[in-house]
């Protein structure tokens, strides 16, 4: 996404829920004004996850990024794919949304 | 619709890292969870309900569509979520009669009633319900009232089901 940068500092947004079942994140958006679990119903799988508890409204991606890398002793330019691809997914579902 | 689910894995759409949609079960007190969040920013809330205790006019896995309950303006007929209060359970039946503690409430297709519900333990209304992509009309609308005084008296299954029997054996002739 053009306007998505390493400095950018995402946000949950308000027009879903989210809940932890039994391991696995589930996300209902209700932006259309159903929560839907039949046709608009998300699961975040195990990396997602990690990423997702991270974006708090204050961390950037890069900052993301660098506590991923570290907690995974991984390197950075992977971690930071990863951390991208699940932002670009989740902004264009209006999951997310850029802070600021 | 009182059963509790059990869950399975979502159907695989979407990224590596994102599973979308498709049928998840979850189970009962993890719904109401979801439930009462998204009651609780005024939005409806749409699910496939598992269970037999509200056909035939909810079936098990139609799909029903919740609103946010108005004690003011439930009626009657009604067909309401709540908490069963000594067990916690999800249950979706309809309201048989009125009092001032609550709802009395009873599945279509049971022969107890579920006992008087507080107000408080209800979350929310059916509004919709949909079998095979199709919006049934049978059982929300101005006949919820007749279905829930048969209920009441235990008629249901004397009077109406022979009827539907009939009327699905015509269908297919």
């Amino acid at each position: 996404m053009d306007n998505l940068t390493p400095e950018s500092i995402l946000v949950h947004s308000d027009d879903i829920v989210s809940r932890e079942i039994e391991g696995e994140l589930i996300i209902v958006p209700i932006a259309s004004g159903i929560g839907d679990m039949e046709d608009e119903l998300y699961t975040l799988n195990e990396t997602g996850r990690s990423i997702w508890e991270r974006i708090d409204g204050k961390r950037s991606l890069q900052n993301i990024t660098g506590d991923l890398a570290e907690e995974y002793s991984a390197t950075p330019d992977i971690i930071m794919k990863d951390v991208v691809g699940l932002a670009e997914e989740l902004l264009k579902r209006k999951i997310l949304v850029i802070k600021g | 619709m009182n059963e509790n689910q059990t869950k399975d894995q979502p159907e695989e759409k979407g990224t590596s890292y994102v599973h979308i949609g498709g049928p998840i079960s979850i189970s009962n007190k993890y719904l109401i969870g979801i439930i009462r969040d998204v009651m609780a920013h005024g939005q409806m809330f749409r699910f496939a309900a598992p269970g037999f205790s509200m056909s035939p006019f909810i079936r098990d896995r139609d799909v029903i569509t919740l609103a946010p309950y108005e004690r003011t303006t439930c009626r009657i007929g009604a067909v309401v979520a709540f908490v069963r209060p000594w067990t916690g359970q999800l249950v979706v039946h309809r309201v048989i009669a009125a009092s001032e503690d609550g709802w009395r409430i009873k599945g279509d297709n049971n022969p107890e009633e579920d006992g008087l519900i507080p107000h408080d333990a209800i979350i929310c209304q059916v509004i919709k319900v949909e079998r095979d992509g199709k919006n049934i009309q049978h059982g929300l609308g101005p006949e919820r009232t007749i279905i829930a005084l048969l209920s009441r008296w235990n008629l249901l299954s004397y009077l109406l089901y022979p009827i539907v029997k009939l009327y699905s054996v015509i269908r297919r002739i």
